[in-house]
């Protein structure tokens, strides 16, 4: 049974410290969420509390019709059903791929399984995230992204109602962060899971969720859908965290201004001197002075402009 | 996950009742200091000559352990050679093997009488008396310096000494110059630590300053109970409070030395480097010369000479010299283990009750974990209770659990076997708690959250999650628990009863008897024990502990 997640009010203190501030957000069935913030943005606390692996001090928490959290009621994790994966693996040393994965079912004492039917889910999870002819290695004989793999294989083998994902790419490198950022995604839509992926990577956010919710000291700042909050970020900070937007003083008002909306005016020669450039691969990304500008403008452009030329500059609004 | 309210007043309860369990015989035996009692031994020229007797020896021999230890773990810690494992046994042997047993070797070796090696090697200034207590602690506790050292240099970031021997600097400036300011607090600590095992010793004081009437403080506790029975407790109080005080400012030295040591932590980012490099040249050589001259006469021809007078007729070395060694026989080991009507309880002592405090110490630290696992002020209250007791000299221990466990209290385990166990209990606690909870510290919490999220519970995860991964500081921790009780002596000496004898108790016996063959033959069936239980030690841990 997927879940529909509410979570109402809820409040979190590390001693005086007031890491969430009353947040209010609910996450649909089958749907994949980001969480998105800058650190102590109060991002990882939400998802540990859905997890029940930390009590809120105030608010209600609902999975589906069941209360997980409230002033009154606390299901402990165990009683959850849900999956985690954590950013540092949480592959237990001392257990083989196949046990790590089996771990669930074996200490399930609610519906028990033979060892048949556990021997078939966990094969069936190791091949879902293409594990299957490593079950017998142990930890320390897999790469970091081999063992990521088996954490996610761990969190999907028990069919959990929901599965958490806590920076599990961030200690990966790029090219095995898209490889298993792709896969994660098409196994959340493969099977369906409601999914809630906590990162401070923005790239991640856009190009995994469908629906981004942007956190700031404790408090939701923005949220919405990729597209719309990389386009129309409705807040300065959103602009700045997620479409890298400028707040600038432009005549006397201050302005925000993304970057990839400004476009080169062909020919032109305009007031705007190109200071430093860039080269990303496909395009180049510069940063120009202009004299109606308190500070340099940053933009994307497909070709070459020299250094120290002028050009014109016109911004898409 | 955050306890209940009921689980925090469960703590809080445990920890007080640790506290003051482990704490009472010290609180016990210092409430019992006589004011008047006090005044008078104070005044003693006797209490004088100890205490000077006991500063000169534990100063100059902790300060004799410092120097060895920084020169031989200078090139441990930046040099790798073939033999470099065995070397580095060869070098901790004298703190595996029991302080009584290195007292024992060098009596045969060196006793201005009959000593086998005389006509080969005079000991300086004679054996018995302040010199040979200072040579003897600084032997028996350099390894215990060398092992922080040897940590503390290779931490080191190797870049630091390039970068001083691109400045010009020669091998011996680096050592001045970087090494040493690094590892200063270190050295602070290794020195108070020294001095705080060199002056709650018994057995070296009792086989080589006895003889020569040089009496430490630990000595004179000794002897006002043997002299005054129960009368002498409040004499032996007031040496135990002395005792005490003085070991209280080594605590704080210690406590200061770790706080530097992490102002010099230079390894903390992924980026540093440690280089082991080979090593070669003149330096190495003066080094190889250095290291064999140090041990061959530290321990490896005393405890020859303590093998070799176990393999000849009792008495015969004593009389003939060497020549005995003709005559080789294992006769001396039969009589000990056979004959000798005091071996069956005193191995009885040493191998029953010895593993089993061991035992009862490695459960009662896991419970204690198990229970502090989501406080942090409960275990460091705990630790810095156990740190206290295993601070505390033997005998100051020993006399309190006397005054706490003689029915005083409801509990009367005096003349039985537990007050020993109970003694090392307190005493060695320390021992197994620490890895346990540095070993559960290093597990990541997450290991624990994602057993809870997969449905097990507290107990299911402790389990099958950190019991398994505990594993080799849960044996690791029974070892090195077990090696200093083997070896323990100073608290069996005082708790001896008809139900309780150690080998280290008929050690001293035998000793006082002047039975060296016998004491010979048992010292290396104990040392045997020793070295394989640490042999054991590193392999069922990979490595990770045991030497």
């Amino acid at each position: 049974m997927m879940a529909t997640f509410n979570i109402k009010g809820l409040k979190k203190n590390y001693g005086r410290t007031e890491i969430l501030k009353g947040i209010d957000l609910s996450v649909a069935e089958g749907e994949f969420v980001s969480l998105l913030g800058p650190s102590g943005s109060g991002k990882t606390t939400i998802l540990r509390c859905i997890a029940g692996l930390e009590r809120p001090d105030a608010g209600e928490l609902t999975m589906g019709r069941d209360k997980l959290s409230s002033q009154t009621d606390f299901v402990p994790p165990e009683k959850r059903q849900l999956g985690m994966v954590f950013q540092n693996y949480a592959v237990w040393p001392h257990m083989t791929v196949f046990e790590n994965v089996a771990f669930p079912f074996r200490v399930n004492r609610l519906e028990r399984k033979s060892p048949t039917e556990i021997s078939r889910l966990v094969r069936a999870a190791l091949d879902l995230v293409r594990l299957k002819p490593y079950e017998l290695r142990y930890p320390h004989e897999l790469s970091g992204g081999q063992q990521q793999r088996v954490a996610l294989a761990r969190a999907l083998a028990m069919s959990p109602r929901a599965l958490l994902l806590d920076e599990p790419l961030s200690n990966l490198d790029a090219v095995l962060r898209e490889e298993l950022g792709a896969e994660i995604r098409r196994l959340q839509q493969e099977l369906k899971l409601t999914t809630i992926l906590v990162t401070h990577d923005r790239r991640e956010a856009l190009s995994l969720s469908d629906r981004i919710i942007v956190l700031e000291g404790g408090k939701i700042e923005a949220e919405g859908s990729p597209e719309s909050l990389y386009q129309n970020p409705p807040t300065a900070f959103v602009a700045s965290f997620i479409s890298g937007g400028q707040t600038m003083q432009v005549r006397g008002a201050s302005r925000t201004l993304l970057p990839r909306r400004w476009r080169v005016a062909t020919g032109a020669v305009g007031e705007s001197k190109i200071v430093s450039r860039i080269y990303l691969g496909n395009e180049y990304e510069y940063w120009a002075e202009n004299p109606d500008y308190a500070e340099k403008i940053r933009f994307f452009a497909p070709e070459k402009i020299e250094i120290g030329k002028s050009v014109a500059l016109e911004y898409e609004a | 996950m955050k306890r209940s309210s009921v689980g925090r007043a469960w703590i809080f309860v445990a920890a007080l009742v640790i506290g003051v369990v482990f704490l009472a015989p010290i609180v016990a035996l210092l409430s019992r200091v006589d004011n008047v009692v006090l005044q008078e031994t104070l005044q003693k020229k006797t209490f004088t000559t100890s205490l000077m007797t006991t500063l000169v020896t534990a100063g100059a021999g902790s300060g004799l352990s410092v120097f060895f230890a920084l020169f031989f773990a200078r090139t441990f810690a930046l040099y790798s050679w073939r033999a470099k494992r065995v070397a580095r046994l060869v070098l901790l042997i004298p703190f595996l093997i029991p302080n009584f047993v290195l007292a024992t070797a060098y009596v045969i070796a060196w006793n201005p009488g009959t000593g086998l090696l005389n006509s080969f090697v005079k000991f300086p200034f004679g054996l018995y008396g302040t010199w040979g207590l200072i040579v003897l602690f600084a032997v028996s506790h350099m390894p215990i310096a060398f092992l922080i050292f040897e940590d503390r240099l290779r931490r080191i970031d190797s870049s630091l000494r390039e970068a001083a021997r691109l400045s010009g600097a020669g091998a011996i400036r680096i050592f001045l110059k970087i090494d040493l300011p690094l590892v200063s607090p270190s050295i602070w600590g290794a020195l108070a630590l020294c001095f705080a095992l060199n002056i709650a010793a018994f057995a070296i004081p009792a086989w080589i300053g006895a003889p020569e009437r040089a009496y430490t403080l630990s000595y004179r506790i000794y002897q006002s109970i043997q002299l005054g029975g129960l009368d002498g407790f409040p004499q032996a109080a007031s040496y135990g409070l002395v005792l005490f005080a003085l070991v209280l400012p080594t605590l704080l030295i210690l406590a200061l030395a770790h706080r530097g040591g992490k102002k010099y932590e230079t390894i903390s980012a992924k980026a540093s480097r440690v280089r082991v490099e080979e090593p070669q040249g003149r330096s190495w050589v003066f080094f190889q010369f250095a290291f064999a001259t140090y041990h061959l006469f530290a321990w490896l021809a005393p405890l020859s000479m303590l093998f070799a007078s176990t393999l000849v007729p009792r008495g015969c070395l004593q009389a003939n010299g060497l020549a005995c060694l003709s005559e080789l026989n294992f006769l001396t080991y039969r009589y000990v283990l056979l004959e000798l009507p005091e071996t069956h309880s005193a191995l009885t002592g040493t191998f029953i009750y010895g593993p089993l405090s061991a035992l009862l110490i490695l459960v009662l630290s896991l419970l204690l974990l198990m229970t502090f696992r989501e406080s942090k002020w409960a275990v460091r209250s705990s630790e810095l209770t156990f740190l206290l007791a295993s601070s505390t000299p033997g005998a100051v221990i020993a006399l309190g659990l006397i005054m706490v466990l003689s029915g005083r209290f409801g509990i009367n385990l005096y003349n039985t076997a537990w007050i020993v166990v109970a003694a090392f209990m307190v005493k060695h606690m320390n021992l197994a708690f620490q890895p346990l909870r540095a070993g559960l510290d290093s597990i990541s919490g997450s290991l624990v959250e994602a057993a809870r999220l997969s449905g097990a519970s507290r107990s299911e995860t402790w389990r099958r999650i950190l019991l398994p991964i505990l594993r080799p500081e849960l044996i690791g921790g029974f070892f090195l628990v077990l090696v200093p009780i083997l070896g323990e002596l100073t608290m069996s000496v005082f708790l001896v009863s008809p139900q309780y004898h150690s080998v280290g108790t008929l050690l001293f016996d035998l000793q006082d008897y002047a039975d060296q063959s016998s004491a010979a033959a048992l010292s290396i069936l104990l040392v045997g024990t020793v070295l394989l239980l640490n042999e054991l030690t590193v392999r069922l841990t990979n490595g990770r502990l045991g030497y």
